[in-house]
């Protein structure tokens, strides 16, 4: 066997990008997405009205930038409107939520399952359980092969 | 009631020999070859003649059409009803019905990589078949063997899929070298010719289906598009018509495509409606689309919340069905204005009997796995692994009346619309 076994760090060169077959995906103007209205959605979240806010925050998603900041950002905003719902209210939260609604939530859920974060696994728990039983599989299936996502 | 109607077919050993009286079936493993029981003599008698048209009514069962089964493929043909299937080997077997049972009549043995593609032309009695290892044959039955002619397909890797165009004077094979090849017979050379359809596919082509015009075909592939190709081979057919895909149509020509754009997913299967105008797909992110081309060129696609649709086919203008991982066929209906809707499920579990385990058993269960629960790992599901294939048994995709699925667990199972209708409540099959 080579000797070099132990350490990847001769390997300098990315051969797969000059792959001449290499597949490239279209590109999505996706500059201008900037994600939910931070101080809309803050706003809804003082008043109480959770129902809004949650629809005010799945406003925009930013899919397709580049901007990992935007991404961020955009991901500690929901995961502060999923906590802030009482564990009653997660049902009806996901039941406002249109087919296209849930397949983003789920999005944002395994997001956030990423990087946890103190109590957000239990919280983002709850919200996977009532979100897979209004999207079913199929919305899992969704998150898993988008190839460009929150 | 779905048991009764719609028959499972286990096209194993001992299903075969199960016809004749021989006991020794049931104690044949799976490995060893079965014995050879006196009725599989029909080997040797000559292919039942086709009825003259004006004088006999038609034959009652014409299925012409591919279903698959481990995985595999396999195609059907007219009288007696025949099927041709690959248990996810090298070879092809091709099984009778004699009454009530299927009786193994054929062996294709010539490839020598898993088969991964079976279509036969019905009318002019051939098989083609597409395998790992980048060939394909053409059978056709002489003396009542099957004879082989091979067909450079000029692929460097694996064919996908293969299917025979509504004349049978062409088919079109898929092949993981992100091209299509088209093939034809040269009669002055006596040969099939193949050519390639490249640009603009981008990864493995899943799965092709043909317009009924002969012409245009339609290509799902990995590169997550589906697209619509115009083959028109210039020496074997006359300059098609317009359709509502256009107009224009040379080798190769993209006439429309559709999908991809960031999200979707691989592409599983397409399928044209009975008139060409529509045509549906089945993608690996859990959606159904269909697109109608007289109607402007925008999709209406499906978000399922089951597992990804594996197989898909119109059965009628307005009705879809599709089956995969959820090893359910499932029905869906596309309406005038072109959207999609969900219908129902057609493989509706009847409800199930909570056994009442005995004693013994309960005791029996603690000591070797630690539980007293009922053992009961199978699926509701007729099928117990996911459907690869949903093909057309009785009709026509105007209107089918019985479809036949396929897949990874290796049964073939019949369904009938009447007995389905009957049972689902409130469904009709428009």
């Amino acid at each position: 066997m080579s000797k070099n076994t132990v350490s990847n760090r001769f390997r300098t060169v990315d051969v797969d990008e000059y792959d001449e077959n290499k597949f490239v995906d279209e590109e999505d103007g996706g500059e201008n997405q900037l994600g939910p209205d931070e101080a809309e959605v803050d706003s809804l979240i003082r008043q109480g009205n959770l129902m809004e806010a949650l629809q005010a925050v799945l406003k925009n998603p930013p899919i397709n930038t580049k901007n990992q900041n935007v991404k961020d950002c955009a991901e500690g905003l929901v995961l502060k409107v999923l906590s802030a719902f009482k564990s009653s209210d997660v049902d009806k939260g996901v039941q406002s939520l249109d087919k296209n609604g849930v397949d983003l939530l789920m999005k944002y859920i395994y997001k956030g399952f990423e990087t946890p974060s103190d109590n957000s696994s239990a919280v983002l728990l709850q919200w996977h359980e009532k979100a897979l039983s209004a999207g079913g599989l199929g919305c899992i299936v969704r998150v898993l092969t988008a190839r460009k996502t929150v | 009631m779905l048991s009764t109607d719609s028959s499972v077919i286990w096209p194993s050993s001992s299903s075969s020999s199960s016809s004749s009286s021989s006991s020794s079936s049931s104690a044949s493993s799976p490995l060893l070859p079965p014995p050879l029981p006196p009725l599989l003599l029909p080997l040797l008698l000559p292919p039942p003649p086709l009825p003259p048209p004006l004088l006999l009514p038609p034959p009652p069962l014409l299925p012409s059409s591919s279903s698959s089964s481990s995985s595999s493929s396999s195609s059907s043909s007219s009288l007696p009803v025949e099927i041709a299937i690959s248990p996810n080997n090298h070879e092809v077997h091709i099984y009778q019905k004699s009454g009530n049972q299927w009786v193994k009549s054929h062996e294709l043995k010539e490839h020598n990589g898993h088969i991964t593609g079976i279509d036969w032309a019905p009318k002019s009695d051939r098989i083609v078949t597409c395998g790992a290892d980048r060939n394909a044959y053409v059978w056709s039955l002489k003396d009542g063997v099957w004879k082989p002619t091979l067909v450079i397909l000029r692929i460097n890797r694996a064919a996908t899929f293969v299917k025979w165009s509504p004349l049978e004077n062409k088919f079109a094979v898929g092949s993981g070298a992100r091209l299509i090849s088209v093939c034809y017979f040269e009669s002055d050379n006596d040969w099939w010719v193949s050519k390639h359809i490249k640009k603009p596919i981008r990864s493995t082509v899943l799965s092709l289906d043909w317009h009924p015009n002969n012409v245009l075909l339609a290509a799902g592939s990995c590169d997550f598009k589906c697209r619509v190709f115009s083959a028109y081979i210039k020496e074997v057919e006359e300059k098609p018509g317009p359709t509502p895909w256009g107009s224009k149509m040379p080798f190769g020509a993209v006439l429309a495509e559709f999908g991809g754009a960031g999200g979707g997913g691989w592409v599983h299967s397409v399928s044209f409606s009975s008139s060409g105008n529509r045509l549906a797909w089945v993608s690996h992110d859990s959606t159904v689309t269909v697109v109608d081309g007289t109607k402007g060129s925008t999709p209406s696609q499906l978000k399922t919340e089951f597992l990804p649709l594996l197989s898909v086919l119109f059965i009628s203008e307005n009705s879809v069905v599709a089956a995969g991982h959820d090893c359910c066929p499932m029905l869906f209906r596309c309406d005038d204005g072109g959207s999609l809707t969900f219908v129902s499920k057609l493989d509706l579990p009847k409800a199930s009997i909570t056994r009442n385990i005995s004693a013994m058993e309960r005791f029996r269960n603690m000591d070797k796995r630690a539980t007293t629960e009922d053992r009961n790992t199978a699926l509701e599901t007729l099928h117990q692994n996911s459907i690869t294939q949903v093909s057309i048994y009785e009709g026509d995709q105007s209107d089918c009346r019985k479809f036949c699925t396929t897949g990874i667990d290796g049964a073939m199972t019949i369904w009938d619309f009447k007995s389905l209708e009957a049972s689902i409540q409130g469904l009709r099959i428009m």
